[in-house]
């Protein structure tokens, strides 16, 4: 519950034939993780390979095919036959075909549609030239001393271009704009249009095509544009039907196909944790040890006896490579996403989901007490558990808390004279919050280094344990500071006995900074005081950054003041009801939000930065079907 | 004293990696020892790690391993850095990003294989924004050009598009993207506060400068272009050379006019060049030593950590120099003038 699932080595050799058979039991049990290094030397050749390079391009045809024409398909995985090379090499070479033949399809429409954007900003042009009086034929047949030269580059290429043609004698007027696309016309003396063609081309140029008719009919004109943009339509349509038919025609292939990549799925998931030589394979990778009974029982039922098994404990020094399983409760789920997104216990280091999950409901509802507004986020959680997609029990436990702690504060949507405070009124005595949020800091902190410590001790770091700034030296140090504090602000002064222990404590960080850094003494002696003072500095930031929890359950108290101050300002009843509801709504809504924001930071800078690694690798099993793509 | 707290950490990593980059003398050192294997060469170089005998079909060419490198060292300074700045840089790493598409876009055309397309790719890591992978399962350059227009390169996928579809000149693509990219980079440059621009801007308008002209020279001299097209091609900004000086230039007819009618100091920096690719050693030299000047000052700017960029990029193609004329058995000299040590090719 509080470490990932303790995990098994396994290797298991089988028969050269009966690889893909083992393949696919284990991806069907979903819990081996293919492991690609300590193949034994005498186990050069890697036998999966060539199936695993051609089912990687089958399977990159068929995505883009599926994306091109998606086919309907069955959500189970027909049973069939796992495929032969040679049977996925045919797969792959009709899969690349019909690609082709989808891109081709593609890359008309692509065409089609450029030639559509190109027609319709050829009207608009033709629209602006009919409110003029320009003789636009004029301007696009050949002269005889003058080169003019109408069409389009893009609007950022305007200026240089101006610049560009000044130096072969042209000018460059622009007409309008389309699209980040400028219509332009320039016109220079005849005799350099070699050189103007050449920067025209640099420039994206694209010479505007404008019917003959344009200058003694326009309407005709106009009329043969449309023509052509709707001649374009008709083409965008038929590869469209193109698709619907290649659709039709290959559904069942591609059903198929998908079935059969699913089944190869496995064994070319394997990838380079398939080892062997001659008819012997090796597999490798882990296996959750509660799950290894079930694992050998299903190999023996698909292979009889006719593979070895082994398995054993990771040894420590594969720790960071081992990957970490963990399995929660469906009402933790969401918290664990939660923790997923900073990042994966590393294998054997704490999971802190089950406190994070804890400490954050009871900080949302230390920061947000209402029972009116907590039992609103509660019923919002169960009314809206679909749209939440899982995070609905987040949600309704961060609502009741919210509605426990109304309860101590004795607040409802605000009013604080419906209910009788259990504990206190917030604004009452804010000077007691702002000293139990800092008692609440103090040990979420020593927590936070009690776990430190265990981490530590998980990975045989023992002096850092004891030594480090957050191993037991590191504790000891806060205690005291702390519990001098606490002396001085009673009344009495910190003892000998606080200073004694937290100089000590400091020495011996220090020397442990000290022993810890190689380098000339000079630089030793800057490290080690630096990383002291960090250390000291980091406890008292930390827990003075906790303060916040007091002050946000202050904010809640002072907000609802302001919404009834704004409701007394009213001067009808349903003005003052409406204003207090929307003001409910609003505190809701924005300060529920940020409160979270505030409860996850904490969280994550004053908590996991301290003793959360999240630098382990994710169990990644072998499955069957499209999961098998999150093999590789 | 802002400054100074914001890159306080930035400028002493920057002191630390500059120490470690090697002098003209050091590469000219290596040059000279006619013992000197190729993997002391790298190793002097601080590039222990890297095996040029890797460099074969299995391993990564020399070149891609130079520049993951360089954007090792750009992932350390970069995540110092935030807001503005740190666009600034990872705009300038774009450079190499833009390199793989010219690589992909080539190859595709060229009908090669993705294999050997992705051996000549650079790892951006977590700056890369191209798909590689989906651009290098396209069965054609259709596909891949469609691809590409739904990345943030889709400018570049309606250029090269242009230019497959109407005349497949390569050379067209590269100029509009590389003139694309500094024009950007200048405009991150202004994007910067006052503050950050010191001394940058002026490390960056020499490079464009120095770009622009070699490219005004190539275009017109090498190529044979036409002064109009040779315009249009320039990067439109710059420090010295603006606008209506580039237009001037563009004009003249030889080498030598350009030279003669260059502001200072490119005009004395330039007396008595007659070819590009000489022209190029002594603008890219003088580049390098006002890199030099800035990173040896001790402001606290982003200036030196562009300006240790641009030298740790000097370095790297020094060693190439030296490594590739090694294995090429050239001359010594030869190497010298390559690797940027020589004022002009050896007689």
């Amino acid at each position: 519950m509080f470490r990932p699932m303790p995990m098994q080595r396994i290797a298991l050799f089988v028969l050269r034939e009966d690889a893909p058979a083992a393949a696919v039991v284990l991806a069907t049990r979903g819990t081996f993780n293919p492991e690609i290094d300590e193949a034994p030397a005498q186990l050069a050749e890697l036998p999966g390979e060539r199936f695993h390079e051609l089912y990687r391009i089958a399977r990159g045809h068929l995505d883009k095919i599926l994306a091109h024409c998606p086919v309907s398909l069955d959500t189970q995985v027909r049973q069939v036959r796992l495929p032969s090379e040679a049977e996925l090499e045919r797969l792959g070479t009709w899969l690349r075909t019909v690609w082709v033949q989808c891109s081709n399809c593609q890359e008309s429409l692509r065409r089609a549609e450029d030639e559509q954007r190109y027609v319709a900003q050829l009207m608009k042009m033709l629209d602006r030239f009919a409110a003029l009086d320009i003789d636009f034929g004029l301007l696009s047949r050949s002269k005889r001393f003058l080169d003019v030269q109408i069409g389009m580059v893009p609007s950022d290429n305007v200026i240089r271009l101006r610049e560009a043609v000044a130096l072969a004698g042209y000018v460059l007027a622009p007409l309008q704009d389309a699209q980040g696309l400028k219509h332009v016309v320039i016109a220079g003396p005849k005799g350099r249009e070699a050189e103007v063609r050449a920067v025209l081309r640099s420039a994206d140029w694209r010479a505007a095509r404008m019917p003959a008719e344009l200058n003694e009919d326009p309407q005709k004109a106009r009329r043969q544009l449309l023509e052509h943009q709707d001649r374009m339509i008709a083409e965008a349509d038929t590869r469209c039907r193109q698709v619907e038919t290649m659709q039709r025609e290959f559904h069942d292939r591609l059903v198929e196909a998908v079935h059969v990549l699913s089944v190869a799925a496995p064994y070319a998931g394997l990838g380079q944790a398939l080892c062997g030589r001659g008819g012997l394979t090796q597999i490798g990778g882990w296996v959750p040890g509660a799950e290894l009974r079930g694992l050998r029982g299903a190999l023996q039922d698909r292979l009889g006896q006719r593979f070895v098994l082994s398995a054993r404990d990771p040894r420590p020094d594969e720790f960071a490579r081992v990957p970490s399983l963990m399995r929660h409760h469906w009402l933790v789920r969401p918290f664990a996403l939660l923790v997923r997104n900073y990042g994966v216990p590393r294998y054997g280091e704490i999971d802190p989901t089950l406190l994070f999950a804890a400490t954050f409901i009871l900080m949302f509802g230390m920061m947000f007490g209402d029972i009116g507004n907590g039992f609103v986020i509660a019923a919002a959680g169960m009314l809206g558990s679909r749209r939440l997609h899982g995070f609905a029990p987040f949600v309704v436990a961060a609502g009741l808390v919210s509605a426990g702690f109304g309860w101590l504060y004795g607040s409802v949507f605000g009013f604080e004279q419906l209910v009788h405070p259990l504990w206190i009124s917030p604004l009452a005595d804010p000077v007691r919050m702002l000293i139990m949020a800092l008692y609440w800091g103090i040990g979420f902190i020593l927590l936070a280094d009690v776990l430190t410590i265990c981490n530590r001790i998980m990975d045989q770091r023992y002096l850092d344990a004891l030594l480090g700034g957050r191993g037991v030296a590191g504790m000891l140090f806060f205690l005291a500071v702390v519990d001098g504090v606490r002396r001085r602000y009673l009344g009495g002064g910190p003892g000998g006995t606080e200073w004694a222990v937290a100089a000590s404590a400091l020495a011996l960080m220090f020397g442990f900074h000290w022993y810890r850094y190689a380098g000339q003494a000079g630089e030793r002696i800057l490290v080690a005081l630096s990383e002291v003072l960090e250390d000291a500095i980091g406890y008292f930031s930390n827990t003075l950054s906790f303060l916040r929890v007091a002050a946000f359950g202050l904010n809640h108290v002072a907000l609802a003041v302001a919404v009834f101050a704004l409701a007394s300002m009213t001067q009808t009843s349903a003005g003052h009801w409406i204003t207090i509801v929307l003001g409910n709504v609003f505190i809701v809504i924005f300060e529920g939000a940020i409160v979270a924001i505030q409860a996850l930071r904490l969280e994550y800078y004053e908590g996991f930065s301290r003793y959360f690694g999240g630098n382990g690798r994710e169990f990644r099993p072998l499955t069957l079907g499209a999961g098998a793509a999150t093999a590789f | 004293m802002r400054a100074i707290s914001r890159y306080a950490y930035l400028n002493t990593r920057v002191s630390g990696m500059a120490a470690q980059l090697l002098s003209d003398h050091g590469v000219d050192d290596l040059i000279g020892k006619a013992d000197c294997q190729d993997d002391r060469v790298l190793q002097a170089a601080g590039l222990g790690g890297w095996a040029p005998e890797k460099s074969t079909d299995a391993g990564l060419p020399l070149e891609q391993q130079l520049i993951a490198s360089l954007l090792a060292d750009f992932a350390i300074l970069v995540r110092a850095l935030t807001g503005a700045p740190r666009r600034f840089f990872i705009y300038w790493a774009c450079r190499f990003e833009l390199r793989n598409l010219k690589a992909i876009v080539r190859g595709k055309m060229a009908g090669q294989p993705a294999a050997e397309i992705r051996r000549q790719l650079v790892d951006m890591g977590p700056y890369g924004r191209l798909p590689v992978d989906e651009l290098l399962d396209t069965q054609d350059v259709a596909e891949l050009l469609r691809r590409l227009e739904h990345t943030p390169f889709s400018a570049v996928a309606r250029e090269a598009r242009r230019i497959y579809e109407e005349r497949r000149e390569l050379f067209a693509m590269d100029a509009a993207v590389d003139r694309r990219y500094y024009a950007g980079l200048i405009e991150q440059v202004h994007s910067l506060d006052r503050g950050d621009r010191q001394q940058l801007d002026r490390l960056v308008g020499d490079i464009i400068d120095r770009t622009n002209l070699l490219w005004l020279l190539r275009y017109r001299f090498s190529y044979r272009l036409p002064p109009a097209q040779t315009y249009y091609l320039l990067i439109p900004a710059g420090d010295r050379l603006q606008g209506p000086l580039l237009q001037q230039l563009s004009r003249l007819e030889t080498i030598e006019e350009v030279i003669m009618r260059l502001p200072q100091p490119f005009a004395g920096q330039l007396a008595g060049v007659t070819t590009a690719a000489d022209a190029t050693l002594i603008l890219e030299r003088n580049s390098w030593r006002m890199a030099e000047t800035i990173l040896r000052s001790r402001a606290f700017n982003l200036a030196r950590v562009f300006a240790y960029l641009v030298l740790r990029g000097k370095l790297l193609r020094q060693l190439r120099a030296v490594v590739k004329g090694r294995r090429l058995s050239l001359a010594p000299d030869l190497i010298r003038w390559a690797a940027g040590l020589a004022a002009s090719g050896p007689m």
